[in-house]
Order: C-alpha cells, then sequence, then structure tokens
C-alpha cells in the first residue's frame, strides 16, 4: 500500500504542487544542516551547533534510527572527542566517589572534576541513574569474553590529566540473588536472570568497559525483592550461545512429556 | 493481561527501546508496527509469561498445560530473537529452524483445531535465507519501510498536484 503510495508520488509526471512543496521543505532543511558545516558559518551560530543538532536530530527511539546511528558513528574516530576542561563547570568530587577513585584509578587525584549527565557511544546514550534510570542501566564487561554483569552508573567524570581530560564511569553492580531457582536461567536466548535489588559499593571503570544496556524489573520471587536483568546486547554473548542446542534439548523432552 | 500490562507500566528501559502501548490488546492503540511487536515479544512478554507460567504445581493440570504453552512461547521468540541477532553462522541458522519447528509442533498438540497460514510455513524457509544472506539486518525491508515513512510525514501543503488529477 505504502510502495504504491510512493510509486504515485514520485514517478507519474507531471509534478504538482504537493511534490514541489515536499521537495522544497527537504532541500531547505538539507541546506540549514549543511550551513553549519561550511567553513564561512559565522562563529556565533557554530557555537549553538550543539542546540541546533538536537532540535533537527531524529527521535532515537527506534531500533532503526540506533542502527544507523551505530554504524554513522563508525566514521567518527571518538563520539566525544574534543573534550576540553572547563574550570567553570568543575565541581568538588562527593566523598564516595573520591574514595572509589582513589582506589581504583591509585593517583594523585585532582578534588574536583567535571561531571556529565550522559554520554553517546556507538550511537546509544548512557545516562546517570539520577538523570534517566533506564538510560543508567549497563551491562559491564570487565574483560573481552567473560560474562558481563549489571550495574547501574551513578556518575560520569572527568578528571584533568597531564595526558588531557580523561572520562571514567562510576557504577554499582548488583549483587547475586539469594534464590534458590532462576526459572529464567531454562531459557538462555531470552538472556534473563534474576539479580538482587541491592547494589554493591561504588567502583570506577573505563568506558570502553560498557557493553549493552539492559532492562529491568523489579519484582518479587521466592518472597525476596529482586531485580529482573534482560540483557539488551544486538550480539550475543558467547556463552549464550554455547547454551543454546542445552537449553532445546532440556525442553524438548518437556514436550514429550 | 493485568499482570502483562503493570510489567510493561513498571520495567526500566532505556530511551532507544520503542514505546509500546500500556494496556497491551486494547483496541483503542490500534494496529502494532513491526519493531513493536518485535519489542513486546522480546522484552516485555518473556519475563512476564516466565514469571507466571514456570512454576509447576505438581497435578495441576492448568499449571501444566500453562508451562506447555509457555515452552512453545518461548520456542517462537527464541526463534525471532535469532533470526534478529547481529550476528549469524550456520549453526545459529539451524537454531533457529530448530526453534521454530518445536513452536509449530507445539501449536500443533496444544491446539489440534489450529490451522496454520502460509507465513508458518515461510518462516521455515527463513532457515536457508540465514544460511545464503547471513543476518537479516543486511537485508530486511525495514530502512525502506523507514524512508517511506519519513516521506509520508514531510510537511505539505495538502494541495493535490497533477499527479492526483
Amino acid at each position: 500500500m505504502s510502495l504504491a503510495f510512493l510509486d504515485l508520488q514520485l514517478t507519474i509526471l507531471p509534478l504538482g504542487e504537493l511534490e514541489e512543496t515536499i521537495s522544497r521543505s527537504y532541500t531547505r532543511s538539507a541546506n540549514l544542516r549543511g550551513a553549519l558545516c561550511k567553513s564561512q558559518c559565522p562563529q556565533a551560530l557554530q557555537h549553538c551547533r550543539a542546540m541546533f543538532e538536537k532540535l533537527v536530530n531524529p527521535q532515537t527511539r527506534n531500533t532503526l534510527i540506533t542502527d544507523m546511528l551505530s554504524l554513522s558513528s563508525l566514521d567518527d574516530s571518538d563520539d566525544n572527542e574534543g573534550v576540553t576542561w572547563q574550570e567553570s563547570t568543575s565541581r568538588i568530587i562527593p566523598d564516595d566517589l573520591y574514595r572509589a577513585l582513589c582506589t581504583n584509578l591509585h593517583s594523585n587525584l585532582p578534588r574536583k572534576a567535571q561531571f556529565l549527565s550522559h554520554l553517546t557511544m556507538h550511537g546509544i546514550t548512557y545516562a546517570v541513574a539520577s538523570k534517566h534510570a533506564g538510560n543508567s542501566c549497563v551491562l559491564v564487561s570487565m574483560e573481552a569474553g567473560i560474562k558481563p554483569f549489571p550495574a547501574r552508573i551513578e556518575y560520569i567524570v572527568q578528571l584533568a590529566t597531564p595526558n588531557g581530560v580523561t572520562t571514567h564511569i562510576a557504577i554499582r553492580r548488583h549483587k547475586q540473588a539469594d534464590v534458590t531457582s532462576d526459572p529464567f536461567l531454562q531459557f538462555p536466548v531470552i538472556q534473563a536472570r534474576m539479580w538482587s535489588r541491592v547494589l554493591e559499593k561504588l567502583e570506577i571503570i573505563p568506558v570502553q568497559r560498557i557493553c549493552s544496556h539492559f532492562s529491568c524489573l523489579f519484582m518479587k520471587w521466592e518472597d525476596k525483592e529482586v531485580a529482573l536483568i534482560l540483557s539488551l546486547s544486538r550480539v550475543r554473548h558467547p556463552s549464550i550461545r554455547k547454551g543454546l542446542t542445552a537449553d532445546l534439548s532440556n525442553r524438548s523432552t518437556k514436550y514429550v512429556a | 493481561m493485568g499482570e502483562v500490562w503493570s510489567d510493561i507500566e513498571a520495567m526500566l528501559t532505556p530511551s532507544w527501546i520503542t514505546s509500546v502501548p500500556k494496556h497491551l490488546g486494547s483496541p483503542s492503540h490500534g494496529k502494532y508496527k513491526a519493531d513493536q511487536w518485535r519489542v513486546l515479544g522480546t522484552i516485555y512478554l518473556p519475563v512476564s509469561l516466565i514469571r507466571l507460567w514456570a512454576k509447576t504445581h505438581g497435578g495441576d493440570e492448568r499449571s501444566e498445560r500453562c508451562r506447555r504453552i509457555l515452552n512453545s512461547t518461548i520456542s517462537l521468540l527464541s526463534a525471532v530473537i535469532i533470526a534478529s541477532s547481529r550476528v549469524g553462522s550456520t549453526s545459529r541458522a539451524d537454531l533457529y529452524l530448530q526453534h521454530m519447528q518445536a513452536y509449530l509442533s507445539g501449536i500443533q498438540t496444544l491446539f489440534p483445531e489450529y490451522k496454520f497460514h502460509p507465513n508458518h510455513h515461510m518462516a521455515l524457509h527463513l532457515h536457508e535465507y540465514l544460511v545464503l544472506f547471513g543476518p537479516v539486518h543486511a537485508w530486511w525491508t525495514f530502512p525502506f519501510e523507514r524512508i517511506i515513512g519519513m516521506l509520508q510525514r514531510i510537511p505539505t501543503n495538502s494541495k493535490i498536484g497533477k499527479t492526483c488529477r
């Protein structure tokens, strides 16, 4: 139906006012976007670039759009390149975070840092829990090939070091759930598992350790408060792949019964 | 359905996940898009259904039947997850086929009166395409549908031109 509509719109000549309006609005918006990329663009407008991009960027609440953004991010060397230190926006580091930074980074740290509310990597936005609870739920893998664990982003902190500004993520990981049976483990393809609602102490990880988001449902199981965590990774983890055959063979016996 | 609705409402999801209607199945929500069905099937439904139906009570016929329906449903959802994954291999394509066959045989056993549709047959052929062409993201038609949607949303002056006279 939609294709038939397009055929009518795009192939039958001559063109009328409807087509003219479509092409004019399309060209104008493309020109406006292109204007900011030109070197002749006034400096004042260049400063507003971030605001303008937020205005014209498509709403990233869609599987396909995030696909496009993750692909286009491959062309960018770094989503957050050109990070500069701005003394005016820096704040004193809270005590709990300072202790975690000292423990994890083992160096003399400044007492002040820049705090970000969100960070975009490969087209996906990660945020601190106080900004957006859903965007702060992340799966973290400390080593390649090791099964990731769920955590909540508490702070995104930038420190001024002799090598430039470095970005670190302060997370609190979920504790293991104290349940005798987890029915979700019978279905490894779904990639869901129960974890405790209780979080560990703050720890610091490099940005690159974040694997993906997860969705989270707090619920009661065996009279205990648990967090049901479902991975939203778009590339299945190797350990899940190993479990696939076992999963199906286990369950096929139940079909027979 | 009340349990599913409350799970949809309570679940924490990142902002890029396609939103789904809170009252799933209500006529007021109209027709769901393919992406909404996929999100419902791969994120919301498994959580609610496994939570409600995974535990069987010995000798209780209803809970046993619910468990069999759950197994069949999860087979279908697993097939969807494997088919729409970003990585592919022959063994994964084979697993897709196994899950799809398990789903279809489950439906046949559970609902003998149910008549299969051509889509059920076509879903079995998807296995060959996965083997031949790799992950579906490289060749599915979502981008085309998306650009059609974008063109439809372009502001117009609502004056029909010569094309429609």
